[in-house]
């Protein structure tokens, strides 16, 4: 049986919170040091990326030509020394798997809202993985590294991106075996080739390819012979630029209700754009005002497509932290369990004295209640075939009236399963 | 400024201390158990050096050290321990060890609950260490933002799809 991953992950502490005596001698130590000498991370960071001007850079034509915004794709015969601080980002990025520090070259350069960014790519000693990561100016921006195997993934491909790039969306990979050609194709049917810098291939979409109606939809892997070999999705969403992104999301009427939903549905881009159009934010209604001793806040939630519910919050500007938040789906998820399971029931308890409790319901369930200690019963606030959700507050936190079972309810209001709560948990 | 340290403290000998060494006795005292508890759950080979180095770092980077130390503590353990690490690989046996669980910079060594184990090793890096900030060492979603340099909405957002594939994580190698 698995338990709920709240208690799994404290459980899975080696180390249980206790007091550790004062390392007196350390502290000694440490004053009787300087004040104000770099550390060698600061060394590294201070350092230039070296040479950037002075790069051989080859121009990868089609992409660049095509492309409406300056990227610089750097091919076979680019000598550039990777920075110092790119090769220890990278290194750090690699997990449980070390970087080739003789194969870091860089793939692209472009210019984003915070300066000229360059892309690098190091792959692992052994095996397939690899990792990326850019430098903004003399700023190490991050990176990622890819996973072991995808196998839903017709071209593989990575696509991190740091907040520093704006409105840019570099995607890049290993170039597949047998693969002569990868072509990224978009909404209004052009289709452009990626720079491919052997192994690896990289295309950065910018500019009017960020717009609705010209964002990537697909790659297509091509063979010697120009035969269509693989075609991998793209979600167009991922590609939008935060303009766009925004333009899809309805604009609210200005109440709080209506601007907590729009919040929500800001919080999850790019999702959120996908889901925005679909948002009936008229239909805003409040579902929970939930007191607690710094003040209350107010629950809202707007229908979406065919019985899904956005959720937001409205609270007054106190920032409570609100852990559930999103717009879950009106229809169970293909593996959605028919009974509930503990590893999907979570509870979040604040200190300032709510908690929220959520989860998703046995798929037959056409809606699920919370028993309470005392023998009375309530509705869930928010409720969608994939996903509960409750708040309690006050009353319904005290002894002898705290939440003790959920019960899932058919169409007839049969119930179909039941769930036993650990009332002293969800004390904040 | 020239200030006395408390009578209870051991620093106080025969001298005075500035304000700076002052703070900074008090920042240490303050968390040197969550640091030493922090290094000896991602380290604990190497615990004592990640809370020294941590903690020198501090002092020599006082003035950047913000009013809410902690998170900041944490960002600075963290790249000791990941600095660490890296050293640490090249000695074969450790690297092996460290490759044959599956775990990587921030993940815990040796978890019994294998099967969690091996679902904080699929998240990434930057994904596990906030996963674990908010559930081995306590802290608040807005607080490990701090510690991890990203944002209290993006923090927010992402526990809430860690914790989905988490979820996803258990119940499928529950299945298998």
């Amino acid at each position: 049986m698995t338990l709920d991953l709240e208690i799994r992950l404290r459980r899975a502490n080696p180390e249980p919170a206790r007091a550790f005596g004062v390392d007196e001698e350390l502290l000694r130590r440490v004053l009787a040091e300087p004040r104000e000498r770099p550390t060698a991370t600061q060394r590294i960071r201070r350092r230039p990326l070296l040479l950037l001007a002075a790069a051989v850079i080859l121009v990868a034509g089609t992409a660049a030509s095509v492309s409406q915004f300056a990227v610089q794709y750097f091919g076979a015969d680019d000598s550039e020394p990777t920075p110092a601080a790119i090769v220890a980002e990278l290194r750090r990025l690699s997990q449980g798997f070390e970087v080739d520090a003789e194969r870091y070259v860089r793939l692209a350069s472009f210019d984003s809202e915070a300066g000229r960014t360059t892309i690098y790519i190091a792959p692992a000693t052994k095996g397939a993985r690899y990792c990326v990561a850019s430098a903004t100016g003399s700023t190490v921006d991050g990176g990622s590294c890819s996973v072991d195997t995808v196998p839903e993934m017709k071209v593989p491909y990575g696509n991190f991106h740091s907040s520093s790039y704006g409105d840019v969306f570099p995607i890049y990979g290993r170039v597949p075996d047998g693969v002569a050609s990868i072509e990224v194709r978009f909404e209004d049917g052009a289709a452009h080739k990626v720079s491919v810098r052997a192994p690896w291939w990289i295309y950065v979409v910018g500019g009017d390819e960020t717009a609705a109606g010209h964002r990537p939809v697909a790659l297509e892997a091509r063979g010697p012979d120009g035969a269509l070999l693989a075609t991998q999705h793209l979600n167009k969403f991922s590609f939008s630029s935060r303009a766009a992104a925004l333009a899809a999301i309805p604009e609210s009427d200005g109440s709080p209700g209506q601007e907590a939903v729009r919040n929500a549905l800001v919080a999850i881009l790019p999702i959120g754009a996908e889901i925005g159009p679909k948002v009936r934010l008229d239909e805003t209604r409040l579902v929970r005002t939930v007191h607690t001793s710094r003040g209350s806040f107010d629950v809202y939630a707007a229908p979406w497509g065919n019985g899904g519910l956005c959720f937001g919050y409205d609270d007054h500007r106190l920032a409570f932290e609100h852990t559930t938040t999103g717009c879950p789906y009106g229809e169970p998820s293909p593996d959605q369990p028919s009974t509930f399971s503990a590893h999907t029931i979570e509870v979040y308890a604040d200190r300032s004295g709510f908690a929220v409790l959520d989860g998703t319901p046995p798929r037959a369930a056409a809606a699920v209640r919370v028993r309470f200690q005392d023998g009375t019963s309530a509705g869930a606030d928010i409720f969608t075939r994939s996903f509960f959700g409750f708040w309690f507050d006050g009353k319904r936190l005290s002894p002898a009236h705290r939440p003790t079972e959920l019960v899932a309810l058919d169409a007839d209001g049969s119930s179909i399963d039941t769930f036993s709560l650990d009332p002293p948990r969800l004390m904040p | 400024m020239q200030v006395n340290v408390t009578p209870a403290s051991p620093l106080r000998e025969s001298r005075t201390f500035t304000a700076d060494e002052r703070r900074f006795e008090v920042l240490y005292r303050s968390h040197f158990a969550s640091v030493t508890a922090y290094a000896r759950r991602r380290f604990p080979a190497r615990a004592d050096d990640v809370v020294a180095e941590t903690f020198l770092i501090a002092w020599r980077r006082l003035e950047q050290v913000p009013e809410d130390a902690l998170p900041w503590l944490y960002g600075v353990a963290r790249r000791v321990v990941a600095d660490l690490l890296r050293s640490t690989r090249r000695q074969a046996a450790v690297a092996e060890r460290l490759v044959e669980a599956g775990l990587t910079e921030t993940a815990a060594p040796e978890l019994p609950d294998g099967q969690l184990r091996r679902a904080l090793a699929a998240l990434s890096e930057e994904d596990r260490e906030l996963i674990l900030l908010v559930y081995w060492e306590d802290l608040e979603p807005a607080r490990a933002a701090g510690a991890l340099g990203c944002s209290r909405p993006a923090a927010l957002t992402r526990l809430w799809r860690i914790r989905r594939r988490l979820r996803a994580e258990l119940m499928s190698s529950s299945n298998d």
